[in-house]
């Protein structure tokens, strides 16, 4: 019988030393990590992520870096769950820009003022509209996704960045997610900031022509800034379908057409020395 | 020499990784005895369908019988799930379906035939579900996702040896086709994530599960004392993430004799590589048959088990009520309750 208890003792000493071992091997500072972020303790999450992704190259780990990133950001990613599964590149054609409502609006006031603006404000406008009227059909797309404040926006973006050429499609699929909501919010500020222009616009006065208060309004609308918005906003796009290439590579196709219809109005975006607006010669 | 042996084996046995899924999920035995009972069976007679736990017991076996049956939880509806995820039919209704869970899940499912005779055992189990999944990280959530069909045969040849003692061995072949990985829901949402995420492993394994038995005969109480070892074997295959280090279980058992029906109370400590507290290596369990009904009751530090099972003219059906305690992701205590179910048939 000698030999049960030499087996048993073996066993007892084996188990016990493979205890301390795995327990050691267990304790995965990425799953405390995690455990941060479920907790809502995002910055200590994020201190530990950016300090464990310098020596730990796991995929997750950017990925929970990222992801803790957005938890701060207030966006959580099970609330996209219904816009991931319809997930594609909206149709950008000549046609659906000029039916848009947003170019069909903005057309109106233009022509209307047609005289007040003069033809290179005129032409400036007209662009403009055709860029937000592309847009349009993204923002429709997009609009189920959360809407995160400006003063927040930053996480979104830091996010982003840390899974900046990841290895994985899922990485690249989490990215261009964080910059659809990115995406989104800042379309929302934009189309606002469009239609306080129109508005304004609304209230020239188109039968005097030298009325002083037309001046006041023109030189109020921020037009240079609101190009330099449009083309973060166009280079935000092409950046997400990018990603969304690498995540789909059957529809890259499809993503590489949309890309040059959007392209197409990124181009057309004046670059002209303004004669009117805010930091025109007659405004300064 | 002879524990040097013991020791080698057993070393190549061990892993130097743990994985978070449970070692009963993807190493365990799925039925009705092993569940209601927990380790306690393998030191109790109350043995309620299929093979005893310790082979040893098949050494005191007085009658043949054949037995079939099967045994599911209330949440097979992971069957499916684990089928498709199994047989690269993975689709957005799985993926939706694993990650609306909210917290840690599980699923066992068995069907299996064994003959039992004295001193020998044979069990067949065709297909044996199990699965398991843990999923952390509100922001971007994060799965640890096992999914393991098996086939199982086992074997029990048991003999008395001398002075009341009687010696078992078991040896469980397996083959087991799994999936075991950790991803993120956009991982899991790009094309072809099969590929990467959902890729099928097969094992096969034979292990060697010696059991030893103590059990005095005349004795008022019929008290018992046994020792099993599981989990101690080799595999063609060595996954660090599915280790299988070996497990002892030293337990004992009586038979209070009453005036109504048949008691048996039995305890067992398993030595395994795994625990938080050590009272979790204790259980204690009760059986009490009644005609042709039986009770059966186990307790451990964060886990109970409440069984009740009918014997009708070879049927048998029975209904088990798991109750687990643990430590959610947050670090607060949480609870699981399971309730299994088993219909068998007895020739």
């Amino acid at each position: 019988m000698a030999w049960v208890y030499q087996l048993f003792i073996a066993v007892l000493i084996l188990s016990n030393l493979s205890c301390q071992g795995q327990k050691a091997a267990d304790r995965d500072p990425l799953a405390d990590s995690n455990q941060k972020i479920d907790k809502g303790d995002y910055d200590g999450a994020i201190a530990q992520l950016e300090e464990l992704r310098t020596k730990d190259a796991r995929p997750l780990v950017k990925s929970a870096l990222a992801s803790a990133y957005a938890g701060r950001a207030g966006l959580k990613v099970e609330k996209l769950w219904d816009f991931v599964k319809a997930l594609n590149a909206p149709p950008v054609t000549e046609e659906s820009v000029k039916k848009s409502s947003v170019f069909l609006q903005s057309q109106d006031v233009i022509s209307k003022n047609a005289l007040v603006l003069g033809k290179s404000s005129e032409n400036e406008l007209q662009q403009l509209a055709q860029s937000m009227a592309a847009f349009q059909e993204y923002r429709l797309k997009i609009e189920s996704l959360p809407y995160i404040p400006q003063n927040k926006r930053n996480d979104l973006r830091l996010g982003a960045a840390v899974l900046k050429g990841a290895d994985t499609k899922g990485a690249h699929l989490y990215r261009a997610i964080l910059n659809l909501v990115f995406l989104r919010s800042e379309l929302q500020d934009g189309f606002k900031y469009w239609g306080d222009v129109s508005e304004e616009l609304k209230k020239l006065d188109s039968e005097d022509r030298k009325n002083p208060k037309n001046k006041q309004i023109l030189c109020s609308v921020k037009i240079s800034e609101f190009q330099d918005w449009l083309d973060q906003q166009f280079d935000r796009v092409t950046d997400i379908s990018e990603d969304l290439r690498f995540s789909f590579p059957s529809k890259s196709e499809e993503m590489i057409a949309f890309d040059k219809s959007i392209k197409k109005y990124q181009d057309e975006v004046p670059r002209l020395e303004h004669t009117l607006f805010s930091n025109s010669k007659e405004c300064r | 020499m002879k524990t040097a042996g013991f020791v080698g084996l057993l070393l190549m046995a061990l892993s130097a990784q743990a994985i978070e899924v449970p070692r009963s999920i993807p190493l365990g035995t799925s039925d009705f005895t092993h569940r209601s009972l927990g380790t306690t069976c393998y030191s109790m007679d109350a043995v309620v369908d299929g093979l005893p736990c310790n082979p040893a017991f098949a050494a005191k076996e007085r009658k043949a019988q054949l037995q079939t049956h099967i045994f599911f939880g209330n949440n097979v509806s992971y069957a499916q799930d684990v089928n498709d995820i199994l047989n690269n039919q993975t689709n957005q209704k799985n993926i939706e379906h694993l990650f609306n869970q909210t917290r840690s899940s599980e699923m066992e499912a068995n069907v299996e035939a064994g003959f039992l005779t004295e001193k020998f055992g044979i069990s067949f189990s065709p297909y044996r579900l199990s699965y398991f999944s843990l999923i952390r990280n509100s922001a971007l959530p994060i799965i640890t996702l096992y999914a393991g069909q098996e086939q199982v045969i086992r074997t029990q040849l048991a003999s008395y040896v001398q002075d009341d003692f009687y010696f078992g061995l078991q040896l469980r072949g397996v083959q087991r086709r799994f999936i075991l990985s950790e991803f993120t829901l956009t991982d899991a949402l790009v094309e072809n994530s099969q590929e990467d995420i959902f890729r099928v492993r097969e094992q096969k394994a034979l292990y060697f599960e010696p059991g030893l038995l103590w059990a005095p005969e005349e004795q008022a109480w019929s008290p018992q004392v046994s020792l099993t070892v599981t989990q101690l074997g080799a595999v063609d295959k060595k996954y660090t993430e599915l280790p299988a280090s070996p497990e002892a279980h030293l337990g004992t058992s009586v038979k209070p004799p009453i005036t109504y029906g048949e008691l048996e109370l039995g305890m067992t400590f398993t030595a395994q590589s795994r625990y938080e507290k050590w009272t979790e290596l204790i259980r204690v369990g009760v059986s009490y048959k009644l005609g042709a009904t039986q009770y059966v009751a186990s307790a451990t530090e964060n886990q109970y088990d409440l069984a009740f099972l009918l014997h009708y003219k070879g049927v048998r059906g029975g209904l088990t009520y798991d109750f687990r305690k643990f430590v959610n992701l947050v670090g607060e205590s949480d609870e699981v309750r399971t309730i299994y179910s088993q219909i068998g048939i007895e020739i």
